[in-house]
């Protein structure tokens, strides 16, 4: 769902956390028409360059400045992925993104009622330089 | 006694998805200084006002008083508030009743305070129906109605209509009523459909064909796609009469006296022989049993067809004012035009 419009338009940048390089983010928009809370997630997955990134090197950051891991999210409740906002999703990395093509693959799913099981998220990817 | 027209937000979620609009310039489109529709519908956890996340489901006076300003503005009123259903926010359970019904019923109170009549929501699960029938007392006391939408494939005849209805008839309360949804008057193919499927490979011929035998209801299995020359994007839409279903618009009369709001969904206005229509749904009849039946309410055009142009690597923006403003035009049509018959 949304596909075109999940990768946010500034693509990839390099995160820093205390002045230096740390990893880099990128913003990812709700698959969904409606804003949910995080708890509502049941796929989150990043690719790059073909290789899976491991969920515990995945955070999110919240307009409110509040940082969770994957393995979090699942009780949060009170902070809606609103329809439209750009998450904040950052892939540490000490080494960052090495010169060159690059292809970031997303996969993104919400829980919904009317929407079976197991069918999988919505996918989107992004080709860039650095 | 007449037909209103109304706007859900939804039809411009496309704008709103990626920050050309906010909910103010949203409800500027729908009133008189855009559109000039009478009545507007919202869905708040897709357009939120602030208070609403701040003080979980409580409207703060301030964002009541922006509110109320933004409707006496633009002369519109707060007809139907689109509500999600919560059972799926935490992605491991789904809630139990006694949650649900709490949820439930702070959003309800949140309708009221902004003044709405209906409360939009829907029946998925056998557990809803006990979940709203709770949540009646309360709804009456408000002076709001719990529509369920009759939404494609949960038509009039199936359980989904059929169970709550039993409830509306046993309570004969006023808070429990209907939202018939048009799309489960879907006849083919819609023009929104169709570009998206030649984008991804159909070829035209094989997709005219298809949609001639939709709408003469014969049922297609892979093979007869197959034998029209179809590859697999062709075949994949053999199931489409599933899920886009054709009730007979007779059955509507069943339901429009619990009903005060209607969904006017639509995918793609298009001009077919010099009239501007929907041609994936049968408005001209449903349309006829609103007029016979002297129905009064509100039709709310929910635009949906951007959602065909989602696909990555497409880069068409379809313009959701001129969209819905046609569609608006064509209730009046089809209204007018069962008048004139009925008159004859």
């Amino acid at each position: 769902m949304n596909e075109r419009y999940l990768i946010g338009e500034e693509g990839v940048r390099v995160f820093e956390k205390d002045g230096n390089a740390a990893g880099y983010e990128f913003g990812l928009r709700v698959p969904y028409y409606m804003g949910v809370p995080l708890s509502q997630i049941n796929i989150f997955k990043v690719r790059m360059d073909g290789k899976d990134i491991p969920s515990e090197d995945i955070r999110l950051i919240m307009k409110t400045g509040e940082v969770f891991r994957l393995s979090e999210i699942l009780t949060v409740a009170d902070y809606h992925w609103e329809y439209g906002e750009k998450l904040r999703t950052v892939v540490l990395c000490e080494d960052g993104l090495p010169v060159g093509g690059h292809r970031l693959e997303i996969e993104v799913g919400v829980d919904v009622i009317y929407m079976p099981k197991g069918i999988g998220g919505s996918k989107a990817y992004l080709d860039f330089e650095v | 006694m007449a037909i209103k027209t109304c706007v859900s937000l939804y039809s411009f979620q496309e704008d709103y998805y990626v920050g050309k609009r906010d909910l103010q310039s949203c409800i500027e489109a729908v009133g008189k200084k855009g559109i000039g529709s009478d009545g507007v519908e919202v869905l708040f956890e897709q357009m939120p006002l602030p208070s609403q996340r701040e003080n979980d489901r409580v409207i703060s006076h301030r964002d009541l008083v922006m509110w109320n300003g933004w409707l006496s503005e633009n002369g519109l009123v707060a007809q139907s508030y689109g509500a999600d259903v919560f059972t799926t926010m935490y992605s491991n359970r789904y809630l139990t009743d006694r949650e649900s019904i709490k949820i439930t019923m702070a959003d309800i109170k949140m309708a009221a305070q902004l003044g709405f009549k209906v409360y939009r929501t829907g029946i998925f699960r056998k557990e809803d129906v006990n979940i709203f029938t709770a949540c009646l007392p309360l709804a009456e006391e408000l002076g709001i109605q719990i529509g369920t939408e009759i939404h494609t494939p949960r038509g009039i005849h199936t359980w989904w209509t059929q169970d709550w209805l039993e409830v509306v008839l046993r309570t004969g309360s006023p808070a429990a009523g209907f939202v018939p949804d048009f799309a489960i008057f879907s006849t083919g193919l819609s023009m929104a459909s169709r570009k998206r499927l030649l984008r991804t490979g159909a070829k035209p011929e094989v997709l005219d064909k298809i949609d001639e035998s939709m709408r003469a209801g014969d049922t297609l299995k892979p093979k007869d796609v197959e034998k029209l020359g179809g590859g697999p994007v062709e075949i994949g839409l053999v199931s489409r009469p599933k899920f886009f279903i054709y009730d007979d618009p007779q059955w509507l009369k069943e339901v429009l006296p619990y009903s005060k709001h209607i969904h006017g969904k639509f995918f793609e206005m298009t001009m077919v022989d010099g009239v501007d229509i929907e041609p994936a749904v049968d408005y001209e009849n449903a349309m006829r049993i609103l007029v016979e039946q002297n129905w009064d309410g509100y039709i709310s055009s929910e635009y949906e067809g951007q959602r065909d142009y989602f696909d990555q690597g497409c880069d068409v923006v379809m313009d959701p004012v001129d969209q819905v403003t046609r569609h608006q035009k064509m209730l009046r049509y089809f209204e007018n035009k069962a008048k004139n018959d009925r008159d004859q």
